[in-house]
């Protein structure tokens, strides 16, 4: 089938009938059962339920990071699921930015290097990919922390070097999985906040959080139970 | 000794671990459980531990296989002979064998009086043997010799069930080797040539090549030559040889004694009037075995220490990588209540199992690395009877297994000690260990302490080259913690680091006359030396290679770079395990290509413009004349090749003399005719000597001589020596002095020069063979072998002696660079484990990556291009200390030899940065691939 891009399309993503299970030895263990989803542009969208119950797997599935059983996925009418991994890694590389709740960071490289990477990926030349890494750094507040290695930064900065890492290649979405799970309160709340901020600037946002507090940062609420979507509301006016 | 001592170090470190484990089986399989649970990785720690031990192993055998093999030669060509008694006549060495029968000695079974010859055997089909050995003797005797037949080689068929007894005076044994070479059998006639003698001998059997049959080439019975040649007693040797109870190896055992009771029986026996003399001929040649393999064992062990030494950083590497897997497992010992004692004995006790398993393992691969070795030890003795062959001795393997094991059981427990201190908080949230700014005051004083002691090391180091070395370095190096304090830890690393790296080679210059006596522990000090400084310098120069390297090129150099750069300590030991070898291969690469350019002066030093030497067997008679007459040949000289008991006067300060050092010396009696072509060009003259012609022309009078430097064994010039009759107790001596020196004197066996009329003075008996110097065109010289065969003309070219001595030391250096070769494989292996390990310790990471985008192909160029940057600083280092060690010890000094002109080894040095890169970035793809095929969700799914 053609890939088309609808830039006119209020959907971002739309996933239908996504199922996921795996597997260890004789042991299946459903994680998503027939997932239908559509993610809308601009969004801040916040995924939600208890642990163990499939959060991270939907977003594995959704992002491409991980394979599905059933069901198709599409991104601004790209398929992720139907192409080969290095086809798969390039659409991630261009169109979407991940966050994670341990940063990732890689720690040999250090700040600017960090957030660069994306956009070197991407084959942008190493100098236009520096000005757009310290563009981003210092969007997040960080512009001067650019030479520092990861283990030099706190946990809150080490996520706001990782957030300027998801958005330097100006992705369609921002995936975030428990961002704020290995932070403080007081810092967990900056990270939302920033998260607030480039939502506010148009971007898409799917974060995943067990943290009830955290609800409430985003525009619609998902819960997911065994597999399944429990609960779709809006909880917020979209910006 | 060594093998006692790792015993027993073993057993120590094993107490701790046992004083832990045993009944608390929970912590016993918390131990142990994850060798069984990952077997690959498990496999890859043990093969990369097993290397070092492989090597220790290899170098055992390989000492035993030269001791055996040299020992072999005692049942090869000397069988029942254990003692020789040299007399001067047929009728001295009966006499001397009846009074020995009737001295009732014990611990002898057998005497045999024999005559000596070389003589030209002639097959019907006109091939010919110029310098055949023959012994004349009584056959009947010679199979019952020693009471064992079997051992003699003579139990054949036509010497067996005494048919010996029955032989004519016309019948020849031949030993089994010359039999091959005339292509001889039973029945065959051939014709023996001595002088102007031409015998007729049928061949009645084929001796074994072993026992009297490898002895000699050939046995033809008591008077069959010597009856009929005029002047015999002047071209034969005479001896007694002598059996001693017991076989052919512990026979010798009683050669002590038996030596003593024959010279206490034959005293005054002498006619003329010399006593015989008693050589302890099996003895000694055990002895001589014994050293070799002490000699093959610490070359090879301490050649292959540089391998060694890669192999222990290997064994570190693994296990840090492998403790570090563990941290949040160590973590949570420590966080529930284990001590720091008890968390090492659990690590340490995993490390026992992998070592012993290791070294186990490696003790078998030491098996083939040792049968490599000798396989190719072999081919360089292809033209001499000397056979080597492995022996795999089950001590060796044991020792090879004991001292392996030692080692990593070392390494595993300081590795340890040095883990369970990390901090808990930091293990259990896998948190980077972030280095001091500047060193503790604890490791300040340790090393201050180890400056100081290096200072000490160096004044107490008399003569012992290796400290002169290590003193000076451990006094810089040791200063470097101090320095960080001031100047921050990588300038203090990278000054102190090189400026202490300026002394090994310096040491050479500095200490010329104790390094010229420079063993090959020195050198692999100087190794050493070099490549852990180095390490240290790289290891801080991690701020100016990512200045260098940081913002060139894309993501692949950059990650590439980065692991590298960011973990300087593993990378310093990584590339160090590659300089090591490189080092050493380099080194003797330069050594190579130094000598092989020598050939022209060697041949030079060692015969002037003479050509060439012609020997021919004594009873031959061929005059000076009948070579200058051939054509295409310009000049011969007539000398006579004897020894001469010579030995170094000592005059003391009240005027009196002794001698020092006196033995028998190989000399050559040169007369006016040698002074008619440039003879051998002089190395350094004495005073009173202005220039070569005025030495010759002294050595002419009789007046000097020229001898082999000191550096050859021989003397200075200056020195005055005293000539004497080896032979006499009282007899003429003569003291001169030793006018210049020559060099490689010994290649073509010349020894000392000295004038025809000085030996007539100081030889009361002939002198000895004659031997001819002859100049001229190499078709003319190549023809005299072939016109002068039955007169066993040998034809040695001073070209040829030269390129055949550099041929067979650099076909010995090459042995020893191929055996480290192998060590090269510990680089490449320990870089391939640890890079594959470094994969699994790098999951999240290239999960992370996989995730935001970055394509498997330029994460697995990453690898390859640290694989390669690893392998080309290890090829850097060790091609450029090599070379500049190289050089400041064969130019820059004369350790080695004088007058050396540098070549640089640049086809080596090619075949080794494409060999040890290309290997390198081979070693690489495997765990590329492996990080390529990352999952990223698998490998982030690990992070919660």
């Amino acid at each position: 089938m053609p890939e088309t891009t609808i830039p006119d399309d209020p959907t971002l993503l739309s996933a239908r009938d996504v199922h996921k299970t795996y597997r260890t030895g004789d042991v299946e263990v459903a994680a998503l059962r027939g997932i239908d989803l559509d993610i809308l542009r601009g969004s801040f969208n916040v995924v939600m339920g208890p642990s163990g119950n499939g959060k991270t797997t939907l977003l594995n599935c959704l992002s491409g990071l991980d394979e599905i059983d059933r069901g198709h996925v599409t991104l601004a009418g790209h398929d992720v699921h139907g192409r080969n991994d290095r086809s798969r890694t390039r659409l991630r590389a261009e169109r979407m930015g991940f966050v994670f709740q341990s940063f990732n960071l890689l720690p040999v490289l250090d700040v600017a290097e960090n957030a660069e990477l994306p956009l070197l990926a991407a084959g942008v030349g190493p100098k236009k990919a520096r000005v757009r890494a310290l563009e981003l750094l210092d969007r997040v507040g960080l512009a001067d922390r650019a030479r520092h290695r990861p283990a030099e930064l706190s946990g809150g900065e080490q996520q706001r070097v990782a957030i300027a890492r998801a958005l330097v290649t100006g992705p369609d979405v921002v995936w975030a999985d428990e961002p704020t799970g290995n932070l403080d309160s007081a810092t967990a709340r900056q990270v939302l906040d920033l998260f607030r901020e480039v939502n506010a600037a148009g971007q898409t946002i799917v974060m995943i959080t067990h943290d009830p507090s955290v609800a409430g940062v985003g525009d619609r609420r998902l819960v997911v139970t065994d597999g399944r979507l429990s609960a779709d509301e809006i909880v917020g006016a979209r910006p | 000794m060594i093998t006692i001592a790792a015993a027993v170090l073993i057993v120590l470190l094993g107490l701790g671990i046992g004083r832990t484990l045993i009944g608390r089986p929970a912590l016993a399989r918390l131990a142990l459980g994850n060798v069984a649970r990952r077997r690959g990785e498990s496999a890859l720690v043990i093969g990369g531990s097993m290397l070092a031990t492989a090597l220790i192993t290899g170098s055992f055998l390989i000492g035993e296989s030269f001791g055996t093999s040299i020992r072999s030669i005692a049942g090869e060509e000397l069988g029942p002979i254990d003692e020789i008694v040299r007399v001067d006549s047929r009728d001295e060495a009966d006499v001397a064998a009846a009074t020995i029968r009737s001295s009732a000695l014990a611990d002898i079974d057998g005497l045999l009086p024999v005559t000596l010859a070389e003589v030209g055997l002639i097959a019907a089909d006109g091939t010919v043997v110029g310098d055949a050995a023959i012994g004349e003797v009584d056959l009947a005797a010679a199979v019952e010799f020693g009471g064992r037949p079997i051992d003699t080689g003579l139990a054949v068929v036509g010497l067996a069930d005494g048919a010996a007894a029955a032989l004519e005076t016309d019948a020849i044994v031949v030993a089994a080797d010359l039999a091959d070479e005339l292509g001889l059998s039973v029945g065959d006639v051939l014709t023996l040539a001595a002088g102007d003698l031409e015998l007729e001998m049928h061949v009645v059997a084929i001796a074994e090549p072993s026992g009297l049959g490898g002895f000699r080439d050939a046995w033809i019975p008591s008077g069959a030559l010597t009856d009929r040649l005029d002047g015999a007693d002047a071209v034969t040797t005479n001896l007694v040889l002598v059996s001693n109870t017991g076989g052919v190896l512990d026979g010798a055992e009683r050669t002590g004694s038996v030596v003593a009771d024959l010279e206490s029986s034959l005293s005054g026996l002498g006619v003329d009037p010399t006593d015989p003399v008693v050589d302890d001929t099996k003895a000694d040649l055990l002895r001589a075995a014994d050293e070799a393999a002490a000699e093959n064992t610490e070359l090879f062990a301490t050649i292959g220490g540089f391998s060694v030494a890669a192999g222990i950083l290997l064994v570190v590497n693994l296990f840090v990588m492998l403790a570090e897997e563990r941290t949040v497992e160590l973590g949570t010992l420590r966080a529930i209540g284990f001590d720091r004692r008890r968390v090492a004995a659990i690590l340490r006790a995993e490390g026992l199992v992998y070592g012993a398993l290791a070294a186990a393992v490696g003790a078998l691969a030491g098996i083939g690395v040792a049968g490599l070795v000798i396989r190719a030890a072999a081919s360089l003795f292809d033209d001499s009877d000397f056979t080597v062959r492995l022996d795999v001795a089950p001590g060796a393997l044991i020792s090879g297994f004991v001292i392996g094991l030692a080692i990593s059981q070392l390494t595993v427990t300081v590795t340890s000690a040095r883990i369970v201190r990390r901090n808990v908080i930091a293990s259990l949230r896998q948190l980077p260990q972030l280095q001091r700014r500047v060193p503790g005051r604890a490791a300040t004083i340790a090393s201050t302490a180890l400056a100081v002691a290096g200072v000490a090391m160096y004044v107490l180091a008399g003569d012992v080259g290796s400290l002169l070395i290590l003193g000076p370095v451990l006094a810089v190096a040791g200063l470097i913690p101090l320095a960080a304090r001031m100047i921050g830890r990588n300038a203090a690393a990278i000054v102190l680091g090189s400026v202490a790296s300026v002394w090994p080679p310096l040491a050479f210059r500095v200490h010329e006359t104790t390094m010229s006596d420079a063993d090959v522990d020195v050198f692999l000090t100087l190794g050493l030396a070099l490549v852990a400084l180095a390490a240290i310098v790289l290891g801080h120069a991690g701020p100016i290679w990512r200045r260098l390297l940081g913002r060139r090129g894309g993501i692949v150099s950059r990650l590439g770079f980065a692991h590298p750069l960011a973990r300087p300590g593993r990378t310093a030991m990584l590339v160090s395990m590659y300089a090591l070898i490189v080092f050493t291969v380099t080194f003797m690469a330069a050594i190579n290509s130094v000598f092989a350019a020598q050939a022209p002066a060697f041949a030079r030093s060692a015969g002037g413009d003479w050509s060439a030497v012609v020997d021919l067997n004594p009873t031959a008679e061929v005059s000076r004349s009948d070579l200058s007459d051939l054509t295409g040949i310009d000049a011969v000289a007539s000398t006579t090749l004897q020894r001469i008991e010579i030995g170094r006067v000592v005059s003391d300060d009240e005027g009196a003399t002794t001698i020092d050092g006196d033995r028998r010396w190989r000399t050559t009696a040169v007369d006016a005719t040698f002074d008619d072509r440039t003879p051998p060009e002089l190395r350094s003259f004495d005073a009173g000597f202005a220039d070569a012609d005025a030495v010759w022309a002294a050595v002419m009078a009789g007046d000097a001589v020229v001898a082999p430097g000191e550096d050859e064994g021989g003397w200075v010039a200056g020195t005055v020596l005293r000539l004497t009759d080896p032979d006499l107790d009282d007899g003429p001596t003569r003291d001169v002095v030793v006018a210049a020196t020559y060099r490689f004197g010994w290649s073509v066996g010349s020894g000392v020069f000295v004038g025809a009329d000085l030996v007539d003075e100081v030889l009361v008996g002939d002198a000895g063979p004659t031997r001819f110097y002859v100049a001229g065109d190499a078709e003319a010289l190549a023809s005299i072998e072939e016109l002068f065969a039955s007169a066993g003309a040998d034809t040695t070219t001073f070209a040829g002696a030269a390129q055949e001595e550099i041929s067979g030391q650099q076909s010995f250096i090459r042995l020893l660079q191929g055996y480290l070769g192998i060590g090269l494989l510990i680089g490449i292996a320990g870089l391939a484990v640890v890079l594959i390990r470094a994969v699994r310790e790098r999951r999240r990471q290239l999960g992370t990556m996989r995730a935001i985008g970055v394509p498997s192909a330029l994460i697995e160029r990453s690898f390859l291009v640290e694989g390669a940057f690893i392998g080309i600083q290890g090829v850097g280092v060790g091609i450029g200390l090599g070379l500049l060690a190289a050089w400041q010890v064969l130019i820059g000094t004369s350790s080695f030899e004088a007058d050396l002109t540098w070549h640089t080894p640049w086809a080596a040095i090619a075949v080794l940065t494409v060999v040890a890169v290309g290997a390198s970035v081979l070693a690489a793809v495997a765990p590329a691939r492996r990080a390529g095929r990352i999952t990223p969700a698998v490998a982030l799914r690990l992070d919660h």
